[in-house]
Formats: structure tokens, C-alpha cells, sequence
């Protein structure tokens, strides 16, 4: 009795501790404070770079001249922020178009992939050898293809994130207890039920990684598409004509550079809410 | 129904092909268990009892001979569902609950929601599982998994049950209790029932009738009809027949595990 007092008071105690406090805090605020951290550390290190290394500031910048150059406006009078986050949705749109077109494309190949031999044979040499094309080098064959508007992106992003899916697909759906199959062959289920009652559902938490991995790759295969002559927003745009004025204005690059990351994030952030609505509640089988 | 047909081998044999060559895992095996039997398959590891078990099951195909299930060609009877399968390992869908696990089958059926639940329901009672329907299977102990599979075999009232070391994994205690509740179950379904395992007392207790294999090649080399009161009760592990019984099978077994090794 009195032992189970003692853990009680153990457990009131630590509420007061720095820990106690912390588990208190809204978890929105916490991510606040965690990603204020990194941003801190990130610039801390930037800084120290430069100074190490005695860049100029139109080799380097420094990050307080890149915060500040979010806020100034372009020759066209529209503050850069604004004008960044126009292009951020140009681009975007293409990422996400394409990603689903991966997502799809890969899932369907990683399913003939894994539950087909031929097609494993056919297939595998194809889709990894896909994977070893330099994508930059093509892409304005791909632009001429498909013109400069977001179909291009939506091909390029689509062929960079295919491959991810497949594979963690295929991964996922060998996996499969070879008795749960057994046992939807007992009940005569077609191969379509097994696939969709059995095998896709346990193959999800390792789709989801590869929709993460593809996710990021979305957004690099938009700014690709855009690379090529011709297009005339997106963030791609934006960086081509950043590295032409970078003497003048180097700001403007990392500015892009930071806008190309967050709309990435969004996107990674997109698939793990995705993920946690449909397998949320199975971290115990992982 | 005394002349029906639970299952049948005739002829059978199996022959696998392994990187090392052929290998002969079932030899000639002719088998007969009348409908309502409860036979058990006892064996050194390798004898091929469960390559016996999945060709019933139509999951294997004989290389020659012809098995049937319930009065139907072991493909015909997978068709029309005539059996149900308990696999060593509860095989159940880890996301989905009780009973959604229990209803699998009737739902792969088509059969509607309503009935599929009353059934699974049903059968959650009768494997004494009322109050866990939600749960998930991970928040269940082993015993409690494998009960699920069991109530999960049932909703398809299967006329044969094919059961390949269903309580292997379980502690002994849980054992015994398990093999009370299958008496139990029997009582009120008369299923025949094929029930592989590696206990002597388990095969004992449960059956009517106890068949030992021999490794390479698997041949049956006894047959031995068990001769306990009915019903089968913790009294009957005392009868002197079972032990009786357990010596007969383990000087069975000594010779299926000294036989000469091909």
C-alpha cells in the first residue's frame, strides 16, 4: 500500500519536472518551438560558414539579407513573398498532379511486379533502368512533347516518384504471410479479393514510405519540367533567373531555394496525413 | 450418414523437386475417415503429414492418386467451401477486429452485413470470446488468437475441418484447456475433423482415431482406433487406455524416427 503511495507521489513529482511541462504544451506549439530550433541552427551554422571561410557577401549572403529580400519587391513592384508563394502553386499543382500519377502508376507496376513472374521479368530491368535516365538531360525533349504547362511537370514528376512506389510495393506485397494467402485460397477468394483484402493492406505502412521518398521527388521533377526554355512561371523559372542575377542579387536564389523546400514539406506532410488516416492505428504491427 | 465419406486418399503420393533432386514426401497413402471421425496425423517432422493436410485442402496437388473431402474431389470441395482450414498460426488480419476477422469468410461469400455479424457473433460465443468483438487481434493473448481462428473456421459450418498444429505455439496449460473446448465445440457439431500435431496425449485425447507417419518417404505404418469413454473429459487423460494408448503410439513413433533415411 504504502509502496503504491510512493509511485503515486513519484508520478505527482514529475509533473513539475522540465518533462511535465513540456507534455503540457499544445503539440502545435511544440512543433513551433522545435522548428524555430532548427531554424536558429541552420542560420547559426550558415553564419559561422560564412565568417570561417571570410565568403563576400556576393559569394554568401547573409541570412538576415535573405530574410529581408522575402519582403522587398521585384521589378515588377510585388512583394517577393507573394510572388514566390504564386509560383509555389504553379509548381505545386505539377508536383502533386504528378505524384499521384506516380503513386498510381507505381503501385499498379509493383502489384504485376510482385505477384507476376513475367511481368516480374519483363518489368523489373524496364522500371530500374527508367530509373538511371538523367532526367535533366531529357527534359526538354519531354517540354517539346508536352508543351510548357503543368502536363509536363505532371510527366516528369510522375516519372521520378513511380519508382519509389513500385518497389516498396512490390517489397510489401512479398511480404505477405504466405498463410494469409493460403487461407483466402480455403475460402476460393479471386485473386482481385486477395489483392485488396489481404495484400495491399499489408504492403501500406511500406507504400507509405515509398510515397514519402516520392513525395520529395515530386517536387524536384516540377522544377525539372520547368528548367527548359519557354516556361514562364513556376519556381523553376524563378531559380533559372536567379543564377543570371546572382552577382546582383543572390538572395533571390536562396529565397527559392527555401520556397522550394517548404512546398516539399507540405507535400511530405500531405502523405503522412494521409498515412495516419488510413494505417494510424497500426504502429504495433511495425 | 454412418456411410458418408469424410475424407479420402487413395493412392496418394507427392513427389517435390528440390535443387538436390526429387524428393518423395508422401508414398502411396490410402486413407478413409468416415464422415464425423476425428482422425489425428502424429509424425516425426518432414513425414509429409502436412503436404497430406494442404493436398485435402487443394493448396497441393498429388502427383498421383486423388483425395476427396466430404464426398467431393479435394478441388470441387475448396470450391464449394466445404472445409475450413486452422493454420498453426492464427493468420488473422491484424487491422481488422474479432469480428470482422471471425466474418472474413462469409463476407469474401457475399453475404450481407447483417447475417455476417449475427454469424461471426454467433460463433464469438461459441468459442466463449463475448465482450472482446472489438478488440484487435495484437490486444489478445495466443490462446485467445487461436480461438479466434477457430470461431472464424466455424462460420462457414464447415462438414470437415482441417486443422494443420493448431495449439503448436501454445503453452501446455492452454493446451489442454484448448483441446476441452474443441471436445466441447464437437459435441453440438459432430464435424470430422484431420488434426496434425506432434503430442501423443494431445492426439490421444482428442481422436478417434490416431494415424502415425514415417519420414522419408511418408508412409501411414499404424493405425490405431482409440478406445476412451465419451465424452472426453480431464477424467479421461486418468483412464488406463490412454496411457495404454500413449506407450503404443511412442514405440510407433521410435520406429518412424529410427526408419532407414532415403
Amino acid at each position: 500500500m504504502s509502496k503504491e503511495l510512493l509511485q503515486q507521489g513519484d508520478s505527482v513529482g514529475l509533473v513539475d519536472t522540465p518533462n511535465g511541462v513540456r507534455a503540457r504544451l499544445l503539440p502545435i506549439t511544440r512543433s513551433v518551438i522545435r522548428g524555430l530550433v532548427a531554424l536558429v541552427s541552420v542560420c547559426l551554422v550558415w553564419e559561422t560558414i560564412r565568417i570561417v571561410f571570410q565568403f563576400s557577401s556576393v559569394t554568401m549572403p547573409s541570412a538576415w539579407s535573405i530574410w529581408e529580400k522575402f519582403f522587398s519587391r521585384n521589378s515588377q513592384g510585388e512583394i517577393f513573398y507573394i510572388f514566390l508563394a504564386k509560383n509555389i502553386l504553379v509548381t505545386g499543382r505539377g508536383a502533386v498532379l504528378g505524384l499521384l500519377l506516380g503513386a498510381a502508376s507505381g503501385v499498379a507496376i509493383g502489384v504485376l511486379i510482385a505477384t507476376n513472374r513475367l511481368m516480374r521479368r519483363a518489368f523489373l530491368p524496364l522500371v530500374i533502368s527508367a530509373q538511371t535516365v538523367p532526367i535533366v538531360a531529357i527534359a526538354p525533349a519531354i517540354v517539346l512533347f508536352f508543351g510548357t504547362g503543368t502536363l509536363s511537370k505532371t510527366v516528369v514528376a510522375g516519372f521520378l516518384t513511380f519508382f519509389p512506389a513500385a518497389v516498396t510495393t512490390a517489397r510489401g506485397i512479398q511480404s505477405v504471410p504466405v498463410d494469409s494467402i493460403h487461407l483466402m485460397r480455403t475460402y476460393n477468394a479471386s485473386w482481385w479479393t486477395i489483392l485488396t483484402t489481404v495484400k495491399i493492406p499489408f504492403a501500406l505502412p511500406l507504400i507509405f514510405v515509398g510515397l514519402e521518398t516520392s513525395a520529395a521527388f515530386s517536387v524536384v521533377g516540377a522544377i525539372v519540367a520547368e528548367l527548359p526554355f519557354g516556361s514562364k512561371n513556376g519556381l523553376g523559372v524563378i531559380i533559372l533567373s536567379s543564377w543570371q542575377f546572382y552577382t546582383i542579387s543572390p538572395q533571390s536564389l536562396y529565397c527559392t531555394v527555401i520556397a522550394t523546400c517548404l512546398l516539399g514539406a507540405f507535400i511530405v506532410a500531405g502523405i503522412r496525413l494521409a498515412a495516419r488516416l488510413s494505417i494510424g492505428g497500426r504502429q504495433h504491427e511495425f | 450418414m454412418s456411410n458418408e465419406i469424410g475424407l479420402e486418399a487413395i493412392g496418394v503420393s507427392k513427389i517435390f523437386d528440390t535443387p538436390t533432386g526429387t524428393l518423395l514426401a508422401v508414398d502411396d497413402v490410402n486413407l478413409k475417415v468416415p464422415a464425423g471421425e476425428f482422425i489425428s496425423v502424429i509424425g516425426p517432422s518432414g513425414c509429409g503429414k502436412s503436404t497430406l493436410l494442404r493436398m485435402f485442402a487443394d493448396l497441393d496437388s498429388p502427383t498421383t492418386g486423388s483425395l476427396n473431402v466430404a464426398n467431393l474431389p479435394s478441388s470441387e470441395a475448396r470450391i464449394q467451401r466445404k472445409y475450413a482450414f486452422v493454420f498453426q498460426a492464427p493468420t488473422l488480419l491484424p487491422w481488422k477486429s474479432v469480428l470482422k476477422n471471425v466474418a472474413l469468410p462469409l463476407k469474401i461469400m457475399g453475404k450481407g452485413k447483417e447475417e455476417r455479424e449475427k454469424v461471426a457473433k454467433e460463433m464469438i460465443h461459441l468459442v466463449g470470446l463475448e465482450g472482446f468483438e472489438n478488440r484487435l487481434p495484437w490486444q489478445l493473448s495466443g490462446g485467445m488468437q487461436q480461438r479466434v481462428s477457430i470461431a472464424r473456421a466455424l462460420t462457414v459450418r464447415p462438414p470437415v475441418l482441417l486443422m494443420d498444429e493448431p495449439f503448436g505455439a501454445l503453452d501446455e496449460i492452454t493446451r489442454d484447456r484448448m483441446n476441452q473446448e474443441l471436445v466441447n465445440l464437437r459435441a453440438t457439431q459432430h464435424q470430422t475433423v484431420m488434426f496434425i500435431t506432434h503430442s501423443i496425449s494431445e492426439a490421444v485425447f482428442l481422436s478417434d482415431r490416431v494415424v502415425v507417419m514415417s519420414a522419408r518417404p511418408g508412409r501411414i505404418i499404424a493405425d490405431i482406433e482409440i478406445d476412451l469413454p465419451e465424452p472426453r473429459t480431464a477424467e479421461s487423460r486418468l483412464h488406463p487406455n490412454f496411457s495404454a494408448h500413449v506407450t503404443a503410439i511412442r514405440g510407433y513413433l521410435v520406429d518412424a524416427y529410427n526408419a532407414p533415411q532415403k
